[in-house]
């Protein structure tokens, strides 16, 4: 085909329509009056010459017989140049042929013109085309028959068009980019035209399922857009959406869709309405999912709730202050603290709890605590830690331990100090008793030191006070018993004999006493420490102790290794020590019984045993012999004279010598009494020298 | 005859050591105090001297420093007894300048014999001196 009859929606124009009616009825009506015609009716040609269209007719041939202004502007032609001219004249080249046939056919009225406009593409006269929109209509007058032309200049219509094309290819590729957001367009019913990806990808639809089939209310939740019509006071869901928007700009409120596979999700909606020329072309709607907000809101919600809930149960007082020294927020326990409520604790300064003890001001306050809190303010470390007293509500003073760390804004400056504070009252309280009873405890114990002392000296003293007498006992004893006073009779001298054994008693007894009180009261600061050859003070004392054992019939053995080494210490002291073992060895032990006393070194060590075979000493008083005045029970034990000091006595100088007592015994059978000292290095290293020096 | 001053302020014990000192064959002079030990041992010069530690007006060890430091008596054999028996107080009445000490209760059986030692050792060492300084 020549021609593009493109049959278009866009409606003829109503001027054109006019224009044609208007024109064809003057046409006719000067065919009509032929005789007329020449003459040109100037009312007609004027009101041609007024429209912008190009009006052109032709007779059954094709050929020009009318010419407006329109045309000559459009054409390049004048009328005196165009009349006459075959219309083709005007249209593309080369078809000529076709065009004559179809001119006479529409003339005739074989060919029935367009019942629209058909775009056509003018020639004008300096060569070059013009799209215009051609509308024909044709009549008969009598047997001739005309063809009327109105072409119309839609150079600028296309141009407008194809910037319209244009920019909405723009538009939707904009819309479909943006897939992040759903875009969705409709008519003014509100049927969905544009559904972009982003609003595919939203709610799961694909589009060709919405498009022109879905209205805009069909994702919403219906009781939503119910609520929201009876408030916008409508009937329809979509007016729910689409009304504020009708009335005037666009709307934006959160609504919940419903995706296809039925997913509820929540989403920012803002509708605006399409207007064009004042008139309502639809509506555009941009969804934009807030289930990532709304989560981050939850977490947020859950996040403030947790800190308040914590920050409100914790038993700790925690304050926090704003860094103009404001309250921020107090907890319970904080207000409970002080005695203040939160009201009252936001309308004073935090400067006005601290109790201070010189009276400064409030300035000076914060300058020494900005002072106090300096390392944290530099960042050298994350909490402050300090003990003060602040002012309760009712004017006391509390004693508490602050822990106070710094939030810093976003801008650098001190945003907040938030402090715990610990109730230290009943902890100093605590404190303060245990330091009362623990100076009471020394107290106590300088006064026990001092009575032990005392009585140590009172012990000494008694004993010092007790030899005189007893040495006048023993002095004159020893006079009437060795005659000087003359011969005694048998019966006096046994008398005599008593009074001597018993003096020898006392006279033992207070020796042990005054070695108890020397022992107890410390004095081993004098002990003289020297090596002591322990061998050496084995035999000596045996060798003594010999001649009462030998009047009881006890052998003694001595069992002494060889090179045992020294012990360091005072002799005489440990001379007292084996000598009270051999005593009481040969005192529990009857006549006739063996006692032994062995020496071995083991180790660095240097081990002592007196062992007798004796009475024994039942197991459970075994754990007693060392107490002082402790003497075993029974008839045996009463008949031995002693004091109960001896074993107290070994045990005391033994410790003293850095050694051990250990005692074993089965009664019947005999008593075994350990001894372990420490042996004397320095005396150890010495000794070959003098062996080889010998 | 060899002649021994003695000072003990019990009654008892003085005359128990009077008693039996004579018994042994000695001059003995009684004192019940240590000023007067000083007095008489001056005035006397005997052989040996007594001394009990506990003592009114002066105790047997400051009477001993002052016999020491008397250049006609600082050699006279001295005897110390006491009811303190410890080793510090027996260090205190050596480093004192006495020759022998006799703990009580004693025996005065044993301390004549002690007497009679202190006296024989005294004489050696006298005889010793008298034969080192002939000899220089």
């Amino acid at each position: 085909m020549f021609v593009r009859l493109s049959f278009d929606v866009v409606a003829l124009a109503a001027l054109g329509g006019l224009a044609v009616a208007a024109v064809a009825g003057l046409l006719l009506s000067r065919r009509r009056h032929r005789a007329k015609a020449r003459s040109r009716q100037p009312g007609v040609q004027m009101m041609m010459d007024l429209v912008g269209d190009a009006i052109v007719m032709m007779n059954a041939a094709g050929q020009i017989i009318s010419w407006n202004s329109g045309a000559a502007s459009m054409f390049g032609y004048e009328a005196s140049e165009a009349l006459g001219l075959m219309i083709w004249s005007m249209l593309p080249a080369g078809y000529e042929a076709q065009y004559a046939d179809l001119f006479v056919g529409l003339a005739e009225g074989s060919i029935a013109p367009p019942r629209h406009p058909v775009e056509i593409v003018s020639m004008r006269r300096d060569g070059s085309s013009l799209p215009t929109e051609l509308s024909v209509s044709t009549w008969k007058e009598g047997n001739d028959g005309y063809v009327l032309c109105i072409f119309r200049d839609v150079s600028e219509r296309r141009r407008m068009e194809a910037e319209l094309r244009a920019s909405t290819e723009r538009l939707h590729g904009v819309l479909e980019g943006a897939s992040e957001t759903a875009i969705i367009a409709t008519d003014e019913q509100g049927v969905i035209t544009v559904f972009n990806r982003g609003a595919q990808q939203l709610l799961g639809y694909g589009e060709d399922e919405v498009c022109g089939i879905l209205d805009l209310a069909e994702f919403h939740d219906a009781e939503e857009l119910a609520a929201r019509a009876r408030e916008l006071n409508v009937d329809r869901g979509l007016e729910a959406l689409v009304g504020a928007a009708r009335r005037g700009g666009a709307e934006t409120r959160e609504w919940t869709y419903t995706c296809k596979n039925g997913d509820r999700i929540p989403v920012s909606l803002t509708v605006t309405a399409m207007m064009h020329d004042d008139e309502l072309r639809g509506f555009i709607a941009v969804a934009r999912d807030l289930t990532a907000q709304r989560r981050a809101e939850r977490r947020v919600a859950y996040g403030n709730e947790a800190f308040r809930t914590a920050f409100d149960s914790a038993p700790a007082a925690v304050l926090l202050t704003n860094s103009d020294m404001t309250c921020a927020h107090a907890s319970p326990a904080f207000c409970e603290l002080t005695g203040y409520t939160p009201r009252e604790l936001k309308q004073m300064s935090m400067l006005e709890l601290i109790v201070s003890d010189d009276d400064l001001d409030p300035e000076d306050v914060l300058a020494r605590e900005n002072r106090n809190f300096a390392s944290v303010l530099q960042g050298r470390t994350p909490v402050h830690h300090s003990e003060r007293r602040i002012r309760r509500a009712d004017g006391t003073a509390v004693a508490v331990r602050e822990h106070t760390s710094m939030v810093v804004g976003d801008d650098g400056e001190p945003l907040l100090w938030v402090t715990h504070l610990e109730d230290i009252t009943q902890e100093q309280r605590v404190e303060r008793a245990l330091r009362e009873a623990l100076a009471g405890k020394i107290e106590a114990l300088d006064r026990l030191e001092e009575i032990d002392r005392q009585k140590s000296d009172f012990v000494s003293m008694v004993s010092h006070e007790l030899r005189s007498p007893v040495t006048s006992i023993i002095g004159y004893l020893e006079l009437l018993g060795d005659g000087s006073y003359g011969q005694l009779a048998p019966a006096q001298a046994d008398a005599l004999g008593v009074v001597a054994r018993n003096a020898a008693r006392l006279e033992q007894l207070i020796s042990d006493l005054m070695t108890m009180s020397r022992l107890e009261t410390g004095r081993h600061a004098h002990l003289q420490r020297a090596p002591v050859d322990i061998a050496k003070v084995l035999r000596e004392v045996t060798s003594s102790m010999q001649p009462i054992m030998k009047r009881r019939s006890q052998p003694l053995t001595l069992d002494v290794a060889d090179n045992v080494g020294a012990v360091s210490g005072d002799e005489r002291q440990l001379e007292h020590v084996v000598t009270n073992l051999l005593t009481n060895a040969s005192k529990f032990t009857p006549e006739g019984g063996t006692i032994g006393v062995h020496l071995r070194r083991d180790g660095d060590r240097i081990v002592v045993a007196v062992n007798d075979t004796g009475m024994g000493i039942p197991r459970e008083e075994l754990s007693n012999v060392f107490k002082r005045f402790y003497r075993g029970r029974g008839d045996a034990v009463a008949n031995v004279p002693g004091t109960g000091l001896g074993l107290s006595i070994v045990q005391g100088i033994v410790r003293q010598h850095g050694g051990n007592v250990a005692i074993e015994s089965e009664v019947g059978v005999g008593t075994t009494v350990t001894l372990v000292f420490p042996a004397d290095e320095q005396e150890l290293s010495v000794r070959p020298m003098a062996l080889q020096s010998n | 005859m060899t002649k021994i001053l003695i000072a003990e302020d019990a009654d008892d014990i003085r005359e128990l050591l009077v008693f039996k000192l004579k018994a042994a064959g000695y001059e003995v002079h009684s004192v019940v105090d240590g000023e007067s030990a000083v007095r008489l041992a001056k005035s006397i010069m005997p052989d040996l001297v007594v001394l009990d530690w506990m003592m009114p007006r002066m105790n047997g060890l400051d009477v001993c420093i002052a016999l020491r430091s008397d250049p006609e008596l600082h050699s006279m054999p001295i005897m110390l007894l006491t009811a303190k028996g410890q080793e510090i107080d027996v260090e205190r009445g050596f480093s004192a300048g006495v020759d022998d000490y006799v703990v009580k209760p004693f025996s005065p059986r044993e301390l004549v014999h002690r007497i009679e030692a202190l006296l024989a050792r005294t004489r050696s060492v006298s005889i010793e001196a008298f034969i080192a300084r002939t000899s220089t």
